[in-house]
């Protein structure tokens, strides 16, 4: 169970948002990219609390948010459209996360002096999270499928065989759009240092 | 011009088909304006680099999202890294976050939320933490709970390396292991006379620094994470296994002796190199040759009993210094007869499977326990048994026992030589231990080392007391019945009977010569005396130690007379009895359980009660699939061919072919010493009921039936193969060859005094035979 606003949402009735959304309905795509971001905040808090030090790949975080919104034995028809959801809810919510820390850092007025090598490198990484965000926005307007095979690859670590199977395109296909996706983010970080 | 995002990548893809070092000059020629060119030059740039910025901005975003890490603070104390994680909770460096002072710290944030309770006490016991000051133990800093009330406490961050490495690196000698120890010991007492018992030491909560000054940490920590996890009592869940004491395994109230054991143990772990649990150390730890009296120090450290311990630290640390300076230690010293002590007990397990799987160590284990233990009531004749064992152990070339346990049968062929030679030995000592010989040489399936041994038991029997006589007697007729001797055999028994059952005799040995008494009742054909003798033995097993093995044993053996009287009533019910006994027995072993049971199937199968017998069957594939996937395989095997016997019966030739075949293959994975020589011919007998004789012939010729024929002692084996081929060359009309086997068969039986079963299945299959084929 999950909450989105004050509804609390079964498996079933994420399937069911599923389905409107595959006939057309954006409202329920809406629903469900809040319904995993939701779910995803959660299951990265309850990690924590059950387990001081614990952390979650990005990859791990997508998957439970999957499990618990779907149920683990979801047709695949019905994660084939919820995959596309998940990653970009999963994306977001780790964007938002290091746009707070990084108006926190800097509107608290902490001098860079006092960070830790820790912190200073956490610092960075959030920037490049921000960077990197940017640059798949602006691929998205170019080419959107290179944009959700990054997405599919990064976010939710499906590999090159469910990307093909999930895209419906051959494996070669995508193994060049990774490639140049990945140059494409690379170079988008490289270029701001 | 304006380049489409299309044209980029057929670029960069174009450019990634050429070497690599031709790219540069294609770039240079490609015929696209100079911000592409730049462009593209920035992706080949970006796909040849290894650089992982990308990957680590999205991991690190993600554990950000998940975990305590860096920027988070506790208290005035902010969180560097993360240094560690258990059980227990997670460990960060740390460091004072107000730049009061440099200093860096362990904080170790506590697994879950205490109660209100649960954290006053924890406040308590950080208090008394606090007051252990000592050199050798790191500090208890600060403590505190996060914002949402997680407890934390900073400690010293001790830059050190676990004992075990320490020592492993240095190479320390004997001397400097003990030495290393006994600090450590310094720093337990200095604890104990404050009332803080360390309750998890083990060598990772020992660092030793590079000058070679050990920190203990975790001091109490244990009980700590108590306060957290329930309400109050003396909860002792955190502990580590190997390590741990057994009161502290019991769950029962935790002394200073627990951490006595626990030094104990990693004293020996930093002695021998090895682990609590037999593994090497990791790295490897040499180890040093330790003389008998410091393995006393650590078997009496490390005891079982909290009785048998040094009473405190102190103890143990005086003993320590006793053994540095080459005084005498107050610990027994570790000797040869401690070591028999030890391997009695270790090999006692065996013991309730020694009925149905002959165990021929078991055997001699129990009659040494029983030798040993007669310490109280006989304690000379048995300190006397344990003399000898202890010179005969120290007979032993210092190159036999070195880094290795004696086997069993190392130990009974070095006991022979002594026993049967000249050697100057007490003759109660010598007359019990010749008859535990022949026992063990029984089990070992050699008949003719077991009569010498009895025999010259028996030579002496005037010389002890009639107890031992009987056990004398007992074992007798237990290798004169293996011999074929049956008259002689029961005459021996009832002697042992009469000895056993006489006031002050052995209640054990009644049962046991009871038993013997149906067995061979049984095999010289007296079936109502078995019957008679059946009630007194279960009357007398009933309460006894192993009532339900014996009564299994006893049941079994009743069943067996009923059904030769052609009372197949009575002989399923008492099998069902037993079935029924197993069932009761919970914690009983599986193997005898599954035992019992196939020999139920089996007997219903043959009285043509099919539908019972597959109930059985199911019942014990049920739980056998699972209990025998990686031990007991041979057990598996069993109930397979039970059940491909019973389908075949049954007609449902694809189920017994199924069975048959997982059973080869599951028989094929078994050491030599454990496989069934004889499955390929339970799968020719299947295609033979199946009604697929030629194909069961098939079998035949290609297994190497003839070579059978040449293993002199396997007359039974060749005998059964010979039975079932004649049937097979009847059925397809070969009869002149089916005749001939039988007449093998027949030849064979009779040359092979014992396995009275297996000759009743050859002559019941030959009776089968039609005269055309017949004898």
């Amino acid at each position: 169970m999950t909450t989105v606003g004050a509804v609390e949402l079964s498996p079933v009735d994420i399937t069911h948002m599923l389905r409107q959304w595959q006939r057309g309905d954006l409202a329920a795509r809406e629903s469900l990219v809040e319904a995993v971001y939701t779910q995803v905040r959660a299951i990265a808090g309850r990690a924590v609390r059950s387990n001081p030090g614990a952390t979650l790949s990005a990859t791990e975080l997508a998957h439970e948010a999957l499990v618990r919104l779907l149920g683990a034995d979801a047709s695949w028809e019905d994660r084939k459209h919820f995959f596309n959801v998940v990653a970009q809810a999963t994306r977001q919510i780790l964007v938002d996360t290091a746009r707070k820390r990084l108006r926190d850092k800097r509107g608290g007025g902490l001098a860079a002096l006092e960070l830790s090598e820790a912190e200073a490198q956490a610092l960075s990484e959030d920037e490049d999270l921000t960077r990197l965000h940017e640059a798949l926005n602006q691929l998205t307007a170019r080419d959107a499928r290179k944009a959700q095979v990054l997405e599919l690859s990064y976010f939710v670590g499906l590999d090159r065989v469910e990307i093909a199977r999930m895209l419906e395109v051959s494996v070669p296909t995508v193994d060049r759009d990774l490639r140049f996706g990945k140059a494409w983010l690379k170079s988008a970080l490289e270029a701001q240092i | 011009m304006l380049t489409t995002e299309h044209d980029l990548f057929a670029h960069f893809d174009a450019l990634l088909a050429l070497q690599p070092d031709a790219r540069a000059a294609a770039l240079a020629t490609l015929e696209v304006d100079a911000s592409t060119r730049e462009q593209l030059a920035a992706l080949l740039d970006a796909d040849a680099s290894s650089d992982t910025r990308l990957e680590r901005a999205i991991e690190g975003g993600a554990k950000r999202l998940s975990a305590l890490s860096g920027g988070l603070r506790l208290g005035p104390w902010r969180v560097l890294h993360e240094i560690g994680a258990g059980g227990m909770g997670t460990v960060f460096l740390g460091e004072r976050a107000d730049g009061a002072f440099q200093q860096q710290v362990a904080l170790k944030v506590l697994r879950g939320f205490p109660t209100a309770d649960g954290m006053r006490r924890l406040r308590q016991e950080r208090q008394v933490l606090a007051t252990l000051e000592h050199r050798y133990i790191a500090r208890l800093i600060d403590g505190g709970e996060t914002d949402e009330g997680q407890p934390y406490f900073v400690m010293e961050f001790v830059e050190g390396e676990p004992a075990t490495v320490f020592v492993a690196k240095q190479g320390l000698n004997v001397a400097a292991r003990v030495a290393l120890v006994d600090r450590i010991a310094e720093a337990i007492a200095h604890a104990h006379q404050r009332l803080v018992i360390h309750r998890d030491l083990k060598p990772s909560n020992v660092l030793v620094r590079s000058d070679g000054t050990p920190r203990l940490l975790d001091f109490g920590v244990a009980k700590l994470i108590d306060a957290v996890s329930d309400s109050g009592g003396t909860s002792t869940r955190v502990w580590t296994p190997g390590y741990a004491s057994p009161e502290q395994r019991a769950g029962e109230s935790i002394t200073t002796a627990t951490d006595v054991f626990a030094l104990g143990v990693l004293l020996n772990e930093l002695l021998t190199g090895r682990r609590p649990d037999g593994a090497a150390c990791n790295p490897p730890l040499a180890a040093v040759a330790v003389d008998a009296d410091l393995r006393g120090i650590v078997a009496k450290a490390s005891a079982d009993e909290v009785s048998a311990r040094y009473q405190t630290v102190e103890a143990l640390r005086d003993d320590l210094a006793r053994w540095r300076d080459g005084r005498p230690v107050r610990a027994a010293r570790d000797t040869a007869f401690y070591r028999v002590r030890k391997f009695v007990r270790r090999h006692r397990v065996g013991v309730a499977a020694s009925l149905i799987v002959a165990g021929g160590i078991a055997a001699f284990v129990v009659g040494l326990e029983r030798a040993l233990s007669e310490a109280q009531s006989q304690r000379e004749i048995a300190q006397r048994v344990g003399d000898f064992m202890v010179d005969m152990l120290n007979h032993v070339p210092p190159s036999h026992t070195e880094g290795r346990e004696l086997t069993a049968r190392e130990v009974v062929a070095i006991a022979s030589r002594r026993l049967l030679g000249d050697a100057d030995v007490d003759v109660q000592v010598r007359v019990r231990l010749l008859e535990r010989l022949a026992m063990v040489n029984i089990n070992f399936r050699d008949l003719d080392a077991a009569r010498k041994h009895i025999e010259a038991a028996d030579a002496l029997r005037m010389e002890v007391s009639p107890r031992v006589r009987a056990g004398i007697d007992y074992t007798f007729a237990r290798i004169l019945a293996r011999t074929g001797d049956m008259d002689g055999a029961m005459q021996r028994n009832d002697a042992a009977l009469a000895l056993a059952g006489v006031a002050g005799g052995s209640p054990g040995l009644l049962v046991s010569a009871l038993q013997q008494a149906m067995w061979l009742a049984n095999r010289r054909g007296d079936y109502r005396r078995t019957l008679e003798l059946a009630p007194k033995a279960l009357a007398i097993v009933m309460g006894s130690e192993q009532a339900m093995t014996n009564s299994l044993a006893i049941l079994n053996t009743r069943s067996f007379a009923e059904g030769k009287l052609g009372h197949y009533d009575a002989e399923l019910a008492s099998l069902r009895m037993a079935d029924d006994l197993t069932k009761q027995g919970a914690g009983e072993s599986t193997l005898i359980r599954s035992n019992v049971s196939q020999n139920l199937a089996f007997r219903l199968r043959q009285h043509g009660r099919l539908d019972e017998a597959r109930e059985v069957l199911d019942r014990v594939e049920a739980y056998g699939r699972e209990a025998f996937a990686t031990e007991n395989r041979g057990m598996w095997v069993r109930i397979l061919v039970e059940r491909a016997q019973l389908e075949a019966h049954s007609g449902d030739a694809e189920r017994a072919l199924r069975a048959v075949d997982e059973a080869i293959a599951v028989d094929s994975e078994l050491p030599a010493t454990q496989r069934f020589e004889t499955l390929w011919a339970v799968r020719a007998e299947v295609l033979y009921l199946v009604g697929r004789p030629a194909e069961a012939l098939q079998v035949f010729d290609a297994s190497a039936i003839s070579a059978m024929d040449a293993v002199p002692g396997d007359d039974i084996n060749a005998a059964l193969l010979r039975a079932l081929r004649s049937v097979v060359l009847c059925a397809v009309g070969r009869n002149a060859e089916a005749a001939n086997d039988a007449a093998i068969a027949t030849l064979r039986i009779a040359k092979s005094p014992s396995w009275l079963l297996q000759r009743l299945a050859i002559e019941r299959r030959l009776a089968e035979l039609p005269a055309a084929c017949g004898r």
